[in-house]
């Protein structure tokens, strides 16, 4: 069984998109290496520019996401 | 503390402790570099995906902890050697009670869980406190609700009454403390396994062969 994923590339290393989750103006990315099962990253993208990749802006914002996967896990 | 030790062998599996994957995480989102949403769709296994997933969710869990805490600040080691603690039961959890109920929708655009099952492995916990925990931690208050209709507890508010808790909070708390204070992570471990072995049995016995 398996399941269809999109991916985002950084750097020119391909992470699975697990979750997108929508907050304020933007889109959260829950993003796995497929290579290396200890790889994780969180970015956001603007619901108006998607194709554009942002970093986290400060830890309260890297806190906000980490709350969001929790509060979109049921 | 006897905790501790089973903690680092269950370390033994990865070079990188939570704390470890908690700060290359956020080192990793805060960065600025290049990259882009690709159109490209690509498949994975279920089990994979299910595994990312539960690791990440654990991930942000521990790390939300960890800053609401203030253990990361403060460097309070025995507290994140706790949290550290939990989490990794609550992987095993996931892997040994939750992952084997999921199954896949007909038309394969969604999931759901075996309530029955859940419900019945629920029971064989010695602890039911613990393993209303770990169910609650993974599947929230409204699928708690739908394991626990199949048991005396009805849902998780009555569950909780029934337990003497006066809130949800008091019940997280409390059934934490029993944990770190009671029990050895490889004793809960063993616990997951014993169960999820039963299980495998009774249904290999009622089918008449493997599952």
């Amino acid at each position: 069984m398996t399941k269809e994923l999109e991916t985002v590339e950084i750097k020119d290393k391909e992470y699975l998109l697990l979750r997108k989750i929508e907050h304020d103006n933007f889109f959260y990315l829950y993003l796995a290496s497929e290579e290396n099962s200890n790889d994780f990253i969180i970015k956001k993208i603007k619901k108006e520019e998607t194709n554009k990749l942002l970093p986290l802006d400060n830890e309260i914002e890297f806190q906000l996401a980490c709350t969001l996967m929790l509060q979109n896990n049921n | 503390m006897d905790i501790l030790k089973s903690n680092e062998v269950n370390m033994e599996n990865s070079d990188k402790t939570i704390v470890k994957l908690i700060e290359e995480m956020r080192k990793k989102s805060l960065l600025k570099e290049d990259g882009k949403l690709k159109t490209r769709i690509t498949s994975i296994k279920k089990s994979t995906y299910y595994r990312y997933l539960s690791k990440i969710v654990g991930i942000c869990a521990l790390s939300a902890t960890l800053y609401a805490s203030g253990a990361l600040a403060s460097h309070n080691l025995e507290k994140i050697q706790d949290d550290i603690s939990i989490y990794h039961l609550s992987e095993k959890f996931y892997e040994t009670i939750i992952n084997p109920e999921i199954s896949i929708t007909s038309n394969k655009e969604g999931y759901y869980y075996d309530y029955l099952s859940l419900a019945d492995k629920i029971e064989k916990f010695t602890d039911i406190d613990e393993a209303v925990y770990f169910l609650n931690f993974y599947l929230g208050d409204t699928q708690t609700d739908k394991v626990l209709e199949y048991t005396e507890y009805k849902n998780f508010s009555h569950f909780l009454k029934l337990q003497n808790y006066e809130s949800k909070k008091e019940f997280q708390n409390n059934t934490v403390n029993k944990i770190i204070a009671h029990d050895t992570i490889a004793d809960k471990e063993e616990e997951l396994y014993r169960i999820q072995n039963e299980v495998d049995e009774n249904i290999d016995k009622s089918k008449g062969g493997k599952r």
